[in-house]
């Protein structure tokens, strides 16, 4: 019973320690989202742009299969319509560079990507830098 | 104690006869089960394959100009360290590609002579046998293909390959990638990275495209080297490869293995 006084210091400093990142980040505001480069051509995404933003990774790797296991290069979405499987020939025709969209958004959520450490973006853009 | 050892040794009898009688129908199962993918007949039309003509290669050039324009495709590296080269198509010795073809009163410089070596695409490849992740396996098209997102890495394709055909990345390659002024890369090709296997895939990028193999393009271009090699659909009777191995007497790398390779060679 002689120890109350630095359970209760042990305990306080415990709940300070475990909830700063809560207290720390109070009142400041979150850095707003990337402005990613606009599609360059065309209106509509393979899917629907709010799926895309979910679901793009999954699809890309569900492209690269189906490219290279099965030799499919055609991509028929839920509209029926079609697109090539194609990530640097296809998705970067109309969003630019991997430098203004891919890595825009990824650098801001901290999410690193493995693609670019061999596929390389052959925009025109880069191309001719 | 002795109804309960009598009941005891029944039942085993019982159990070690009914394991016994179902043993014949495991072994068909397993059987079946260890019959490899590869070995069932092929469903696709196209059977690519490739006949070399050994005496059209002996140029310096013409062997330079298909690895030059190979490595040019596909960026790869150049290596000094021939333990660390990459190695899609490369030359060696006729006694080194055909050990089984050479015997020791061979006409003069016969087994020095430089042959053009690749991946023989075979019918019943090793490698894709061994390989844990199916990172490598047989297209329906006959050509044995790779899936660089697969591998891991673990070289047992290499040690199967009888050939020699398959190079692993020991180091980064892009400071050994030959880049012009601006930096730029040879090619659109994707890069390997660090710790993959990577070999000739007969320019699949190309032929899917309706192309031939960079190689057999680059000899072509060569005066006087037309036809030193020759790529074709095997199961298209008059095709180039299918007419060449009609007409002329050709051999193939170290047949008594049962690889079957899809690279054939005009002595």
């Amino acid at each position: 019973m002689n120890d109350r006084v630095k359970i209760v210091i042990g305990l306080a400093l415990f709940v300070v320690l475990a909830t700063f990142p809560i207290w720390h980040a109070f009142g400041k505001s979150t850095p707003a989202p990337p402005d990613l480069s606009r599609p360059l051509a065309g209106t509509t995404c393979v899917e629907n742009a709010a799926w895309m933003t979910a679901n793009h990774a999954q699809l890309l790797d569900q492209w690269r299969d189906a490219v290279v296991r099965e030799g499919k290069m055609t991509y028929i979405s839920t509209d029926g319509s079609q697109h090539e499987m194609s990530l640097t020939e296809n998705c970067l025709r109309c969003h630019g560079t991997r430098e203004k969209f891919c890595d825009r958004c990824h650098n801001y959520a901290d999410v690193q990507l493995t693609c670019w450490n061999c596929h390389l973006d052959t925009s025109p853009e880069v191309q001719k830098q | 104690m002795n109804e309960n050892r009598r009941n005891f040794l029944k039942k085993t009898a019982g159990a070690v006869l009914g394991i016994g009688a179902g043993l014949p129908l495991g072994q068909v199962a397993e059987g079946a089960l260890g019959k490899h993918p590869t070995d069932e007949g092929v469903s696709g039309s196209t059977q690519w394959a490739m006949v070399i003509d050994i005496k059209k290669c002996l140029g310096e050039e013409v062997r330079q100009a298909c690895s030059e324009a190979c490595r040019k495709a596909h960026n790869l590296p150049d290596i000094p360290n021939t333990s660390h080269e990459i190695k899609w198509i490369w030359t060696e010795e006729y006694q080194h590609v055909f050990p089984d073809q050479t015997h020791p009163q061979q006409a003069t410089g016969v087994r020095e002579q430089p042959v053009l070596t690749m991946c023989n695409h075979c019918k019943h490849p090793p490698c894709v046998r061994v390989c844990p992740t199916q990172a490598t396996w047989r297209r329906d098209d006959g050509i044995v293909m790779m899936d660089m997102h697969r591998c891991i890495g673990c070289r047992y394709c290499m040690a199967a390959c009888p050939y020699g055909s398959r190079s692993f990345n020991f180091r980064d390659p892009d400071p050994y990638i030959a880049k012009d002024s601006n930096g730029k890369l040879p090619s659109d090709y994707p890069v390997r990275g660090k710790g993959v296997v990577e070999k000739c895939t007969f320019c699949a990028e190309r032929i899917r495209e309706g192309g031939t193999p960079a190689c057999v393009e680059a000899v072509d271009a060569i005066p006087g080297a037309k036809g030193a090699l020759t790529f074709g659909d095997l199961a298209d009777p008059e095709s180039g490869v299918s007419k060449l191995l009609r007409k002329e007497h050709t051999i193939c790398r170290r047949p008594s293995l049962g690889a079957e390779p899809s690279v054939y060679y005009i002595v």
